[in-house]
């Protein structure tokens, strides 16, 4: 086993009051599988991720549980081996790859300066680096690309630059944060295959952060679901697909449009993503959910196996 | 330049080449580049320009206050030195004190404001409040106080200006530096293992640097009237050591006879000083983005 959390929870000591952003969060991921961690904005899929790096800052704190990766606990690493975890064992991409990058410094440098600070080389060779992973990730043109600015990039080749960045010390886990959210739809595709084949080539495990059930469908073998900070729902993505079981991944999949069923009215989830700082006793989601009853406010359920790799958090769903 | 080819077609075209070129296009701006290049180039050449020895006394009484002429383009003094030789010597004192005062303060003010911002909570409030106290103090009279103490000479006056005048570029660099942090690309450089001190030096103060750049050449300016104002009051540069400051001053008793010993280092002062300030003024408008709009509505 490459990664595994146990019981990992993040808190925000903010003014107003503790914030869980995440709750008791335990998963595996092995070598070389993809995982898709999926939920709406704002349920902690993004402090999920800088959890497993150790990277949340103040007010944020990991407060309980650990992170193991590669038999040893990220919780509890030193500064200087948490640098090394970081971006050697553990890579990481961005939803705006525009953001991702050092708007004054050219591509170029900025993967070679990730080179030297974990390797040796020259100043010579990590330029050489660069430019071969700057073809790797398929930027054409790499010698004289190397030499541009993030600006002079278009929005998926600053994507694949980043891609290149996270990938230069071959990491064996690269955490994907909506890798292809802010990306145009067929820019999108090409950055999952460009994700899939360097995954064919290097073997690295891929954390798929996401809320978009298409990207899921597309590259993961399996899927957790996420609501306010806890998992709800762990299935083969297969399986999730044609049954989900928790009542939250039914309204998420009955949300998505389908093209060609255009006068479908969509579904969509009542309510809103309740507020972190005063949440619904019991089961959160009962307040939306279709088939809760009196009993689903006294406790939160925990997650029981309901078939072959599957687990959901849902009392309704296991007694019906 | 206009409509060549778009901005950024090209790679390899650095931010500093574009602000460059936006830079060019400010006409007075650039004059007052070229003006201070002068001086600063008529400074260091001193000793090769100047006509005659910036503080031989000779015949006095036959070569004082003379005023303008071939012979001496400035006129002469009560001791009847050359004051053109003069004000290219004093050139030379005005002029370093002012660029070295504004290198030590912005070096170490960029310095204090980045370990501030980077490091924030604890670490920030104490640098912070150091700097509430520095300002609370009346600087100019702890320069009054301090050059009373020591003699006064050039390496002292850099100190004393640079080291009461950093708390500015201190402030300043520290609220870019915490606001910079919070950007995408140095979470993502932590997150990719970069060690702390490169984040500072390659992520953080090149971003700022911008705007560190802007009050640089706006402080040039200010230290040279400080040090003028020092020296005119006669406790900075003394003389005979010739400095725009102590010109003005040694011709203020005279100034109904002999106009023109206090007004050609005066006129100096204020050129240089309003050149750095429009040279302030073009690399703002250079480097902020948003002044690109502006000029073409």
């Amino acid at each position: 086993m490459l990664l595994s959390v146990e019981n990992l929870a993040t808190y925000f000591f903010l003014d107003e009051g503790v914030l869980r952003a995440v709750d008791g969060v335990s998963f595996a991921v092995n070598e070389g599988e993809t995982v898709a961690l999926v939920g709406e904005s704002g349920c902690g899929k993004t402090i999920v991720a800088l959890s497993l790096i150790n990277l949340v800052s103040s007010p944020g704190r990991i407060v309980r549980g650990r992170v193991v990766f590669q038999d040893e606990d990220v919780t509890q690493a030193t500064a200087e081996r948490l640098r090394q975890i970081r971006g050697r064992g553990i890579g990481m991409i961005f939803q705006e790859p525009g953001a991702a990058l050092n708007p004054v410094r050219t591509v170029g440098d900025q993967i070679s300066e990730v080179l030297r600070a974990h390797q040796a080389p020259t100043r010579h060779e990590a330029w050489r680096t660069a430019i071969r992973l700057l073809g790797d990730v398929g930027i054409p043109d790499p010698e004289r690309r190397a030499n541009a600015y993030p600006f002079e990039f278009s929005g998926g080749m600053r994507q694949r630059a980043v891609i290149a960045i996270a990938m230069s010390v071959g990491p064996k886990l690269l955490i994907a944060d909506e890798p292809t959210t802010a990306l145009d739809v067929t820019v999108q595709a090409e950055i999952l295959d460009l994700l899939r084949s360097l995954q064919e080539q290097h073997g690295m495990a891929i954390l798929l952060i996401t809320h978009d059930l298409g990207v899921v469908a597309e590259m993961a073998r399996r899927v957790m679901v996420m609501y306010t900070g806890k998992i709800v729902e762990v299935a083969p993505a297969d399986a999730l697909f044609d049954a989900p079981c928790h009542p939250y991944t039914k309204g998420l999949l009955a949300s998505i449009q389908h093209l060609g069923a255009r006068n479908e009215p969509l579904e969509g989830i009542p309510g809103s993503v309740p507020d972190f700082l005063s949440l619904p006793s019991g089961c959160t989601f009962h307040p939306r959910c279709g088939i809760a009853d009196s009993s689903c406010a006294a406790e939160f359920p925990v997650l029981q196996s309901v078939g072959s790799e599957r687990t959901c958090a849902c009392y309704k769903v296991r007694s019906a | 330049m206009a409509g060549s080819e778009p901005e950024g077609a090209r790679p390899g075209r650095s931010p500093i080449t574009i602000a460059w070129r936006r830079f060019r296009a400010n006409r007075l701006a650039v004059a007052a580049l070229y003006i201070i290049g002068l001086l600063y180039v008529l400074a260091i050449l001193a000793p090769v320009i100047a006509p005659y020895d910036p503080s031989a006394i000779e015949n006095v009484l036959t070569t004082r206050y003379q005023p303008p002429s071939w012979e001496h383009l400035f006129g002469t003094d009560d001791f009847g030195r050359d004051l053109f030789s003069r004000a290219l010597y004093g050139a030379r004192v005005s002029l370093s004190v002012g660029l070295l005062a504004m290198v030590v303060a912005v070096v170490f003010g960029t310095i204090y404001g980045a370990v501030a911002g980077y490091f924030g909570g604890i670490i920030d409030n104490l640098l912070m409040r150091l700097v509430d106290v520095i300002i609370a103090f009346p600087t100019f009279f702890l320069m009054l106080m301090l050059v009373g103490i020591f003699e006064a000479n050039i390496v002292f006056l850099v100190l004393i200006l640079g080291l009461t005048s950093w708390t500015s570029t201190a402030r300043l660099v520290r609220g870019e530096i915490l606001s910079l942090k919070e950007r995408e690309f140095v979470e993502g450089s932590r997150a990719i293992g970069l060690p702390g001190h490169l984040i500072v030096l390659r992520h953080l103060i090149p971003n700022a640097l911008a705007s560190v750049l802007v009050t640089a050449a706006l402080m040039v300016g200010g230290m040279i009237g400080a040090e003028a104002g020092l020296s005119f009051l006669g406790i900075g540069i003394r003389p005979p050591t010739p400095s725009w400051g102590n010109m003005v001053s040694a011709g203020q008793d005279a100034l109904l006879v002999a106009w023109w010993i206090a007004f050609f280092p005066g006129c100096l002062l204020a050129t240089t000083i309003l050149c750095f300030n429009l040279l302030a003024d073009g690399l703002r408008d250079a480097l902020d983005p948003k002044t690109l709009t502006r000029k073409y509505v």
